[in-house]
């Protein structure tokens, strides 16, 4: 059981670890502007503001399983197959970004505005706002924010087995579903279960690292 | 220094047409400690925050030291407020950074070399009192103590102004009176001109060598502090003088008089001679002694029962004295 299990863990970690990467660097950015177009905030923009909630609020309608097969094109054009491991993480991805946009974004809204205004008031241009008061302020609510992301992204990557993509989801689809193999199918579970658990407590794990350096 | 004339900020609330300053002209010079007082709603957290532009006023002009400061954008605009430091009722302080980096954080926006900005955090932290809390977090401060960092970080960049807006409104009354001695002392010893917002009077009374009383977005009464209190033109500085509740006013009885007696008449016996000079009996109802810049003034609430004439020639008799005397109705 070990050989099946083995490979299929390690694939999962692949595309979640990898889907995640993409998903802070296109998500991150997202979110913030999110945050600071919107009314009386640093840059306001209204009209950018109302279109990107928009695609953002789209992109999130859409069932991951649907989502997978809708963009299967996309897929082809980056990495050139619509199967495989690779492949999966690119709707991975896509799903993964509007969601985590979200997640940044109330985080990022949470910091006292009266912190930004004193940074305004002494000459902070933006840029450094960000940088230097709304990411490190919101820091602790960014970490917890992420696990969940991760989380999301190791059950999507679960349903991106279904079309090839390997890891866990595939292995009990196939062995678990198709084959009857009771077995298996208990022993991705708990394996996930297991992977749940631990990203979870690492994040909580950092979050309260972070808030209790604070209270030094 | 800050010269502001005919200053409107209107905005839109629920539909509504709000006025938060209705043509505000005042001037502040350098090394005033000028205070701006007012209920809450009157528009003073408006007015200050005008002044380095972190709201836009509707309308009016404000430079400071002749640099036009509404038409300042970009760049121009934040050097600017580099010159300027504000400090708050809720102190701002970065909970993700030490005492240390809150008060570097001024310097490190200019990126100025490390050895320069440790130096002047550490030149700050010892004028406020705070070198053994440079490596703990805010949360760890009480409040007098994180006013005194956003003191420090407000001086980091040598400012010539320093905006208080509301800055010790959180506070208790003794931790009050030590961040007042503080604004006080930086006033004097550094030439910092102060703006100070404020709801108390004690704040002003203690503080402030020039007032202005804000209502309803416009200015009521301005002055010199003493000149204002000692005699109040408008009824909303009434309001903040008259701290002590008066009696109800009996029918029938002799002439009630609020007499206020500021510098050199709050120090003579001066109603003792009155007393013996016209031969009457005065009643003494209420009375308060207050110190305004560190000079005393005096409230006597007095019942005299006599005649018009004699009343109108004491009434003289006090005034050629400096005592400020109104009859009440």
């Amino acid at each position: 059981m070990m050989h099946l299990l083995l490979p299929a863990t390690l694939e999962t970690l692949y595309m979640v670890s990898i889907a995640t990467v993409f998903t802070l660097l296109f998500g991150l950015p997202l979110g913030i502007v999110l945050v600071i177009t919107s009314k009386g905030h640093l840059l306001e923009r209204p009209k950018l503001n109302a279109v990107l909630s928009y695609v953002v609020n789209m992109a999130r309608s859409l069932p991951f399983i649907i989502l997978m097969i809708f963009v299967i094109p996309f897929t082809r054009l980056i990495v050139g197959s619509s199967i495989g491991t690779n492949a999966a993480i690119v709707p991975l991805v896509i799903a993964a970004i509007p969601f985590y946009a979200r997640v940044v974004e109330s985080a990022i809204h949470e910091v006292d505005g009266g912190v930004i205004e004193a940074a305004t008031a002494m000459g902070a241009r933006p840029s450094a706002i960000i940088r230097q008061v709304l990411i490190p302020e919101a820091l602790p609510s960014l970490v917890l924010g992420t696990t969940i992301t991760i989380i999301n992204l190791l059950g999507y990557s679960a349903m991106a087995g279904t079309i090839g993509g390997g890891g866990i989801g595939d292995l009990a689809i196939r062995y678990g579903y198709h084959r009857f193999n009771t077995e298996i199918m208990f022993a991705t579970i708990v394996l996930l279960i297991v992977l749940v658990q631990l990203i979870q407590a690492c994040g909580n794990l950092i979050a309260s690292q972070i808030l209790k350096n604070r209270r030094r | 220094m800050i010269s502001i004339q005919n200053l409107t900020k209107v905005y839109q609330k629920g539909g509504q047409t709000v006025k938060a300053l209705d043509g505000v002209s005042l001037e502040i010079e350098a090394g005033d400690r000028y205070g701006i007082i007012g209920l809450s709603g009157a528009g003073k957290s408006s007015l200050v925050r005008c002044i380095n532009r972190l709201e836009e006023p509707t309308s009016g002009d404000l430079q400071i030291d002749g640099t036009d400061i509404l038409r300042l954008e970009g760049a121009a605009l934040r050097q600017a407020r580099q010159g300027i430091g504000m400090i708050f009722q809720n102190f701002n302080l970065l909970s993700s950074k030490t005492i240390y980096e809150n008060i570097a954080f001024p310097l490190r926006l200019q990126k100025l070399p490390e050895a320069q900005i440790r130096a002047r955090v550490n030149e700050l932290l010892e004028k406020v009192e705070l070198t053994d809390k440079a490596n703990v977090y805010p949360i760890n401060l009480s409040g007098g103590q994180k006013q005194r960092v956003g003191i420090a970080r407000a001086l980091a960049n040598h400012p010539k102004i320093l905006l208080c807006d509301e800055a010790t409104s959180a506070l208790d009354p003794k931790t009050t009176k030590q961040i007042l001695d503080l604004l006080k002392r930086i006033n004097e010893e550094l030439g910092v001109t102060l703006v100070v917002i404020t709801h108390e009077m004690e704040v002003i009374k203690s503080l402030c060598n020039k007032v202005a009383i804000l209502e309803s977005g416009k200015v009521v009464e301005s002055g010199e502090t003493l000149q204002v209190f000692s005699n109040p033109a408008s009824v909303e500085t009434k309001h903040f003088i008259d701290t002590t509740s008066l009696p109800s006013r009996p029918s029938g009885a002799g002439h009630w008089l609020n007499l206020t007696f500021s510098k050199g008449s709050a120090k003579m016996p001066i109603l003792s001679q009155i007393i013996r000079k016209h031969d009457i009996d005065i009643n003494i109802l209420a009375g308060t002694i207050e110190t305004i810049q560190n000079e005393p003034l005096g409230r006597l609430l007095v019942e005299i029962d006599t005649t018009e004439a004699t009343l109108k020639s004491v009434i003289a008799a006090l005034e050629i004295q400096h005592v400020q005397t109104e009859v009440i109705a």
